[in-house]
């Protein structure tokens, strides 16, 4: 396949030589649009009616005469994308008070959607809103058609109906009979004006798109974007509604485009996509499982008296750790047994899919555990408590290892429970060399600020020491310590705090980053546990984060075998000093949420918090996450509480986009450690949560069987 | 014009990157180095090639054993041959589940066969072979009768999802030869299996004993893997 992808096929090669005829995919018009300069399918400023493939990933940046605009799209739904992007006008003012001469910065969200897919007898039709919670310079609503033509797709032809900024050029009266557009104030966004969509003025739009070579494309278009804002600010100047140019495809390293845009500049463009649904390989270069060693068949029942034998324990610990260290990632913690029954106890360090994890602990066990044993049980154990307990049938470990749907099939034999619900056979107990659990790591940091309008991008590095020590049963002492060494984190703006808004419990971090050198990140003593039935409990104590120290306690329900959890949190806790040292300020607050956890249409994971946020305001957080089985997420959420929008202050209401890659997905090899990242056009005080680590529904969720049976494709690697 | 703290701060960036992936590469912790160091670190080695003496081939890797180091070692041993990568490896006996042998190389590649010697399942060469069901080719193979055979292939897409494939194939009895390993000669009869999958075609290739054991084979393995040529020495 020749695509525009960042990650590329490492080391081996894509196709191996030798004899195989393979069908030749190529990128067409229609499978993969061109990403216009807002970073959407479309032609040059105008959209068409695409959709990119399904959980693409596409970062855009597009220069026009000065402005920039950086966009990051995600298609979140096979037919609907999602944009959020960043631009930068120079010397553009379009409200009365200027935060920034040299740029005017703005930040939007566009959603896309792909009403109709194009078939033999209708084109494909889309309608999007652009600029849906932002400041409302790039408010305009379309609704637009593509058809294809050519055996291969390569000629494209789009019309369109804009409105808003998009109605701009010879618009005529709204055809759907909407009325009037409400005028704009553009003010401190962030609102979502439904008042506006699609009503005022709408004007035509079109283009046509012609594949010329594999790798080259070309664009003309008739555009209705009068940018009247701009020509107003003397930002650019508008003699024409014609826009033409390329795009040329660099395959891995991404797309370039170049156009002459209405008449008096040129527009340059660069895009590249990856998707999470393709990893550096499809599957995996760990090093082969260990073999599962079968019984030996008898006619008479196998021998029970090991029993009784007294180094029986140290034979089992010795035999079950010297594998493990074979097989790396896991770690023994304790085995109980009966002449029938084998409960063990592991840790699952390295294997990101959680069945991987789950099917070299059954290999071990086949080959460690004497021939009586029946019943295999594996209990993961996650911060030193027990998270689940998987039942399976030696017979079934011994059958299924290697047929085709071996591993749904075991998965669909086990049984897959609350730890505390089935009590520990008793006959013989083992205990690893290594109960308790100390990690520690010394490393670089990076801590960033983005989208500050007078700074946006603003970064600090240092070192970070942390340490983590998991002991007793279900408790974990967990610190660390961070040390900037450079960096411009310190001229984080100081917001200026909104008359009757409230307390400055997120909007002061300009204090935190200056009178802090070495600080304190993190100080905790936690403790996890399982209270009867399928409730897990966790309790921290200490400085809780970089901004608030306390208690935080928290109860989740959450059935083993389903996607459907209910958590409750409390947190009482005082603002901590500036200086990151142990020093306490007087505010307080006592902060909780009640959480609902859901599928959305199968591929999302969908969560609401109700309750009351850090400063002191009532209401709630949505929050929609496409998760893959490979461990990516890309989600995104919003926060709706009693602080009003002009008391929230610019933004408006507190929303964000998370971003999870697992290290696994570019290197082929087991880990469980991720890049996360959370983009918040700003941050600010009104719907803002505590932010503890180590929250029950993740770590719980892992080893529950919707998980388990999401990775099952691992179970036997 | 005093530094304003603005100035201080752009004037120590540059060094200050240099300084943080220096550090990022002498990053550590109790279980090795953190992930973006490894990155780096495999990144920076990868640059710089392989030694020379890395660079074999597999010629010369057969060319490395012979048939009184075979009767030295006096175990079951299996010589794989990765075609795409040109590389040789011996495969030694880690297990035996029912009638699937699995096979192990000193540096952690995994395959897995039938005791006749059809290939079941690879392990540690990326896009693997994860699981199949090949009894009618097996069958075929023990009887040695031509005729349409189907598989079923197990693979992971890049969200380490499984997907089967079923494959349609044709197996055709060839003729009567005489095949030499080191030095050892087996009277075998060739039969090849032709195999349509949905984006193109391959073809197995093996060379059968009188008593069913698959002496030698090319068999494969999947679009980004390739073909094996698998011998069984002993």
């Amino acid at each position: 396949m020749i695509r525009n992808r960042l990650v590329a096929c490492l080391g081996l090669g894509c196709i191996a030589s030798g004899g195989f005829a393979p069908v030749a995919w190529a990128d067409t018009l229609s499978s993969t649009p061109t990403l216009n300069y807002y970073g959407l399918p479309g032609l040059v400023d105008m959209p068409t009616a695409g959709a990119m493939p399904d959980a693409d990933l596409a970062f855009t940046t597009g220069y026009i005469d000065g402005t920039s605009r950086t966009t990051l799209a995600f298609q979140l739904l096979p037919q609907v994308t999602a944009t959020f992007r960043y631009s930068a006008i120079p010397e553009f003012t379009p409200n009365t008070s200027p935060i920034n001469q040299d740029y005017y910065l703005d930040r939007s969200f566009d959603l896309h959607w792909q009403v109709i897919e194009e078939d033999r007898w209708w084109p494909s039709l889309a309608v999007g809103i652009r600029d849906l919670a932002g400041t409302g310079v790039y408010g305009g609503e379309y609704i637009v058609a593509t058809r294809h033509f050519g055996e291969q797709d390569q000629l494209a032809v789009t019309a369109g109906l804009g409105f808003g900024r998009l109605g701009g050029r010879d618009g005529f009266s709204n055809p759907l009979g909407l009325g009037e557009r409400p005028v704009r104030d553009f003010g401190s966004g962030g609102t979502v004006t439904i008042d506006q969509f699609f009503r005022g003025d709408a004007a035509l739009f079109g283009g046509i798109e012609y594949q010329a070579t594999d790798r080259l494309r070309l664009q003309l278009e008739y555009s209705s974007d009068l940018y009247q804002l701009e020509v107003d600010d003397n930002v650019i100047e508008i003699d024409s509604p014609i826009n033409v140019g390329a795009t040329y495809d660099l395959g891995n390293w991404g797309t370039v485009g170049a156009h002459y845009l209405y008449g008096t500049t040129i527009g340059l463009s660069y895009s590249v996509a990856i998707n999470p649904r393709r990893g550096v390989v499809a599957g995996s270069f760990d090093s082969a499982p260990l073999p599962v060693r079968p019984r030996v068949p008898s006619s008479q029942p196998y021998p029970t008296d090991w029993v009784a034998q007294v180094d029986g324990p140290p034979i089992l610990r010795d035999n079950i750790e010297r594998l493990f260290e074979d097989e790396g990632g896991l770690e023994f913690v304790a085995l109980d047994l009966d002449p029938q029954r084998a409960t063990i106890r592991v840790r699952n360090i390295d294997y990101s899919q959680e069945a991987q994890a789950l099917g070299r602990v059954l290999r071990v066990l086949s080959a460690t555990m004497p021939r009586s044993i029946e019943v295999f049980e594996v209990i993961f154990v996650v911060n030193n408590a027990d998270v689940s307990r998987v039942r399976v049938n030696r017979t079934d470990v011994e059958a299924l290892e290697h047929e085709a749907g071996g591993a749904s099939g075991l998965l669909a034999r086990s049984e897959i429970e609350a730890p505390g619900r089935v009590r520990d056979p008793d006959a013989m107990s083992v205990i690893g060399s290594t109960p308790n659990r100390l990690t520690w790591s010394i490393g670089p940091y990076v801590e960033t600020s983005l989208f500050d309008p007078e700074n946006p991008f603003l970064a600090d590095v240092g070192i970070e020491a942390a340490a983590q020590y998991e002991f007793g049963s279900g408790f974990v002492l967990d610190g660390s310590v961070r040390v900037p060494l450079f960096g411009n984190l310190d001229d984080t703006r100081t917001s200026p705090i909104e008359p009757g808004g409230p307390f400055p419990v997120r909007s002061e971090a300009a204090l935190y980053h200056q009178e802090s050198d070495a600080r304190v990140e993190r100080l905790t003593l936690s403790h996890y546990g399982q209270l009867g039935g399928d409730l897990y409990t966790r309790l921290s104590f200490g400085y809780l984060e970089r901004m608030f120290a306390g208690a935080s306690g928290e109860i989740l329900w959450q059935r083993p075998d389903s996607d459907l959890g209910i958590g409750l949190e409390l947190n009482h806790v005082w603002r901590r000093d500036f200086d990151g040292g142990f020093g306490l300020q007087d505010y307080s607050v006592t902060t909780g949420h009640v959480s609902a956890y859901f599928p959305v249409l199968d591929v999302f994971s969908g969560q609401i918090d109700v309750g009351r946020y850090l400063a002191g305001d009532y209401g709630a957080t949505f929050r929609l996450d496409r998760e893959f089985a490979n461990g990516w997420s890309v989600g995104a959420f919003a926060t709706f509480t009693d602080v009003s929008f002009d008391e929230f202050g610019e933004g408006s209401f507190d929303k964000g986009i998370e971003l999870t890659i697992p290290t696994s997905w570019f290197f082929g090899t087991a880990s469980r450690d991720t890049l996360g990242t959370t983009l918040r056009p700003i941050q600010r005080d009104g719907g803002a949560m505590l932010n503890v680590n180590g929250r029950l529904h993740d770590i719980i969720t892992d080893y529950h069987r919707p998980n388990l049976e999401e990775t099952e494709g691992m179970l036997w690697r | 014009m005093a530094l304003t703290r603005q100035d201080r701060s752009k004037v120590f960036l540059r060094p200050a990157l240099f300084l943080a992936m220096a550090l990022g590469l002498a990053a550590c912790s109790s279980a090795g180095p953190p992930p973006m160091v490894t990155a780096a670190r495999s990144i920076v080695g990868s640059v710089g090639g392989g030694t020379p003496e890395e660079q074999t081939t597999a010629a010369q890797q057969r060319a490395g054993l012979s048939r009184s180091a075979i009767s030295l070692l006096n175990r079951p041993l299996l010589l794989v041959e990765w075609e795409a990568r040109n590389a040789a490896t011996v495969f030694l006996e880690a297990g035996q589940n029912g009638d699937v042998e699995t096979w192990r190389s000193p540096d952690g590649l995994g395959v897995s066969l039938t005791e006749a010697g059809l290939l079941r399942s690879t392990r540690g060469y990326g896009a693997d072979l994860m699981a199949s069901n090949a009894s009618a080719s097996a069958a075929a193979l023990a009887t040695r009768r031509s005729g349409p055979v189907g598989r079923v292939m197990v693979y992971l897409d890049g969200e380490l999802l499984e997907q089967p494939e079923n494959h349609q194939c044709h197996m055709r009895v060839g003729a009567s030869d005489t095949i030499v390993t080191y030095e050892q000669r087996y009277a075998v009869t060739q039969m090849t299996e032709t195999c349509l999958t949905l984006s193109g075609q391959y073809e197995n290739t093996y060379w059968v004993e009188p008593n069913g054991t698959v002496r030698r084979s090319r068999q494969w393995v999947s679009p980004e893997v390739g073909y094996f040529r698998i011998d069984r020495l002993n």
